[in-house]
């Protein structure tokens, strides 16, 4: 693979403040500025760190934690396909159906928790409560990339003759590929997110999120940062996937300098 | 000879309703082409001239009066009829030869195939078939434009000031391509221009129009010989005629005569 100076440096200046933050954070504890038992020392964190690959807390949490995001991701974003789809191509559902989802929208997610975990206990409930979060970003990208689907290419397919469904398949959907691509990527962003609020606001079998707040309430703090950073590193990576994709994807919508 | 692509256009009226207003757009056009005439629609801007395109590819409907393609009455768009619009409007998220394909109806792969390397080859794409829009020229967009819209065989090629967009040379480069595929394909073609030599080059009629409303103001033939020589003295005479009509022709000073 060839590396370009312009992402390695691109990669540099992301490094920049997070080498900057770790100093910051190994001379305040090597000077003791801060206590040791409310913010542990970078020492205390990689050992907690060791210690929970050996005992196998650690990976086997965060695997539960990424399935369950799965579960709660593929069930919330083809719901939120086919319902922005649907607003999309539909005047009436438009007029009917968007005041009520930008109401419901509105409802913080964790104020679903007490709601859902009557409905049911169990994974069900922590599923559909990521499904909830994942929906909202697909349903408004899907919906806004069929409405700008630009009418010069509908009277195209006017002059060829399409059919409702090859007007679908021809030019709606590719044409809003890209704008779906990022409601799906925002998507898993808010699904990650929303996978540890379930985990603590629905008690949880597993997963990072119980990891996390069972290790607040036995004061280890070390383990709640340890756990913090990898929500971050995971968090990330899905982004940067979703993002790299979505380039893939919309090649075609970039102009001829990015593109480059 | 064939006798396909004849074009009637009896009295057509159109109004477009603005602020529930109705503002004539187009009044009493009359115009008839003959099978395999290249005529070019000239006029200033706000003249209806796109607007008749439209009618006559069906894009618009709801006109007064009667537009007749073989003695039959138009009735929405057609694959009888194709269309190069200004802006090419290819799909940018397809290849040159899948935009091509595009439009091709109730083909086996095979024949879709053999149609779309044969009108790449008409409009000298060869070797592009995989690019996409974003990378192609002004001048290539719309020659893949121009394919897409004869896959089908249309009796009529209609195209809406389809070299606007393009610079001085590529132009006339284009009217040379542009001659050359109405001359392979032995179809129809009305063109939408404001550029008076273009129509001078291309057409067998010129058609001016005057604006507010639209009206046919002069059928202009142009009895020159093909290929054209843009700088012969007839082709000059031609063009200061289109001109005149526009009072545009240049001003010839007054000899004094005592």
């Amino acid at each position: 693979m060839k590396i370009d100076k312009v992402s390695v440096v691109k990669v540099l200046d992301g490094a920049l403040l997070p080498v900057v933050l770790l100093s910051v954070w190994l001379l305040s504890s090597s000077f003791h500025l801060v206590s040791r038992s409310i913010f542990p020392y970078p020492e205390d964190v990689w050992k907690a760190y060791q210690e929970l690959v050996a005992n196998d807390d650690f990976p086997s949490s965060l695997l539960v934690s990424i399935a369950r995001v799965m579960k709660g991701f593929v069930l919330g974003a083809s719901t939120g396909l086919v319902i922005g789809i649907l607003l999309g191509m539909s005047r009436v559902l438009d007029k009917l159906v968007t005041p009520i989802f930008n109401a419901i929208r509105q409802v913080p997610l964790p104020a679903w928790a007490p709601l859902l975990v009557l409905i049911s206990i169990g994974e069900p409930s922590r599923v559909i409560f990521i499904a909830i979060g994942a929906c909202y970003p697909v349903v408004l990208n899907t919906c806004e990339g069929i409405r700008s689907v630009r009418n010069e290419y509908f009277e195209v397919g006017r002059v060829f003759r399409f059919s409702r469904p090859q007007q679908f398949f021809k030019i709606v959907l590719p044409a809003s590929f890209p704008s779906i691509l990022t409601g799906l990527r925002l998507s898993l962003s808010i699904s990650w997110m929303a996978v540890v609020a379930a985990e603590i606001f629905m008690t949880a079998d597993g997963g990072i999120g119980e990891l996390m707040w069972v290790s607040r309430e036995m004061s280890r703090m070390d383990v709640v940062i340890v756990c913090i950073i990898a929500i971050a590193l995971v968090g990330f990576g899905m982004n940067y996937l979703m993002r790299k994709l979505e380039i893939l994807f919309s090649f075609w919508r970039l102009t001829l300098k990015q593109s480059r | 000879m064939n006798s396909k692509g004849t074009l009637e256009v009896r009295g057509v009226k159109k109004n477009y309703q603005v602020n529930g207003e109705a503002i004539q757009v187009l009044d009493n056009i009359n115009l008839s082409v003959k099978s395999g005439e290249f005529i070019s629609i000239v006029g200033l801007s706000g003249c209806g001239k796109t607007t008749l395109l439209r009618l006559i590819v069906g894009l618009e409907s709801d006109y007064e009066g009667d537009i007749l393609l073989d003695g039959r009455k138009l009735e929405g768009p057609s694959l009888d009829r194709g269309i190069v619009f200004q802006d090419h409007r290819l799909f940018p998220w397809l290849t040159v030869e899948k935009n091509i394909a595009v439009g091709i109806v109730g083909k086996s792969d095979r024949e879709k195939k053999e149609i779309v390397a044969n009108h790449v080859e008409l409009v000298g794409l060869k070797g592009f078939e995989k690019t996409y829009p974003h990378q192609l020229s002004g001048g290539m967009s719309q020659r893949a434009a121009i394919a897409r819209a004869l896959v089908n065989q249309p009796e009529i090629l209609l195209l809406d000031e389809p070299l606007g967009a393009l610079d001085a040379l590529t132009r006339m480069y284009m009217h040379k391509e542009l001659e050359r595929i109405w001359k392979e394909e032995k179809i129809t073609m009305i063109m939408v221009t404001h550029d008076v030599e273009e129509a001078v080059y291309l057409s067998d009629k010129i058609v001016v129009m005057s604006a507010k409303p639209g009206r046919l103001q002069k059928i202009i033939p142009v009895p020159l010989a093909r290929p054209r020589d843009r700088a012969s003295v007839e082709f000059a005479e031609m063009k200061e005629a289109v001109l005149e009509e526009f009072m545009l022709h240049t001003e010839h000073h007054f000899t004094y005569a005592i």
